[in-house]
């Protein structure tokens, strides 16, 4: 009886100092240089939900893509591609150039995926290497 | 109930943490600074709820010992039972209650004995009336009548206020003022 109370402590120190270190793993920035020709494709899915009605869901993502991408050392080349799937979704693709390394990525896909803006909401679809382009050219 | 929102409270605290969590590791820091109030407010609350049961039942505690401090003096039990006797589920005519089987030997039916003993009574007076009324006859009255004579009073023995006025001497005798007054004699 009198083991049960150490051994709960142990345990919980266990899964707290697990926690703790998962979550230092999870958050802990370790850039890479990645070539400057290299891009990621990013494919995100925009809803919206009693937007103000001058402002199209397509606005909204932008500003949303724009915003995430001042905490990252990318930028975005080229327009969103639109692709609507109903009234309130709406699908987008666009390229960042240079591509993300590990630590940009969870930290792009968690900004996009975080409440940033009001009345709106993006899921990320995919995220992935994409075909290598000049810097501030054509693709190559 | 008190349990069930205990319960709630746990759920809310455990959920918000785990996705403070949760969040924090997906780099939505908007999301995780949500979550984190969630959870703060839920711990709060739990706080909060965990020193009101602590000082209720310090409350108690406390009445306990002062009302053992006073000698045990509480209300006179014979007073409680009186006053508890006094609610609305007291059985205030039970008399009224009367078993159909036992209805015949039964001696406190208060309102058949007041109803059936008035009848009883006013007979009874009706009875004696009605006797009395017939021993009265005018030969008795006749007899009554010469009864009453040798008790009457005469004349001259009770003097009142007419020959008081008119005698001037009430002790002397005057035939002619007798005959005025009295014209029958």
């Amino acid at each position: 009886m009198n083991a049960v109370r150490p051994l709960s402590l142990f345990a919980l120190a266990i899964v707290v100092g697990g926690g703790l270190f998962v979550l230092r793993h999870n958050t802990q920035s370790t850039h890479v240089a990645t070539p400057p020709e290299s891009t990621t494709q990013v494919v995100v899915e925009g809803r919206s939900n009693r937007a103000e009605p001058s402002q199209t869901i397509g606005e909204l993502t932008e500003a949303h893509v724009w915003f995430c991408r001042l905490e990252i050392k990318s930028d975005v080349v080229d327009d969103l591609e639109e692709e609507e799937y109903d009234r309130n979704t709406h699908r987008y693709t666009f390229t960042l150039q240079p591509a993300l390394d590990a630590t940009d990525a969870k930290q792009y896909k968690g900004c996009l995926q975080d409440w940033v803006l009001a009345h709106h909401q993006l899921r990320v679809i995919s995220m992935e290497r994409g075909p290598d382009r000049a810097p501030g050219g054509s693709e190559g | 109930m008190r349990k069930l929102a205990w319960l709630a409270g746990a759920v809310a605290m455990g959920a918000a943490g785990l996705y403070t969590v949760v969040s924090l590791a997906r780099w939505e820091w908007s999301r995780a600074l949500f979550f984190g109030l969630v959870f703060l407010a839920a711990e709060l609350t739990f706080v909060a709820g965990a020193i009101l049961a602590k000082l209720s039942t310090i409350e108690r505690r406390v009445e306990a010992v002062e009302a053992a401090g006073n000698g045990g003096a509480g209300p006179d039990p014979h007073v409680l039972e009186a006053l508890r006797g006094g609610r609305d589920d007291h059985d205030r005519f039970p008399w009224l209650q009367v078993d159909p089987r036992d209805v015949v030997t039964r001696t406190n039916v208060f309102i058949t004995l007041v109803v059936g003993g008035g009848v009883l009574l006013t007979a009874g007076t009706w009875v004696i009336d009605k006797v009395a009324g017939r021993t009265v006859d005018p030969g008795r009255e006749a007899r009554l009548g010469q009864e009453l004579e040798a008790i009457a009073y005469r004349g001259g023995l009770i003097v009142d206020d007419m020959e008081a006025r008119a005698r001037s001497r009430p002790d002397q005798e005057d035939d002619r003022l007798t005959s005025f007054l009295h014209p029958r004699r």
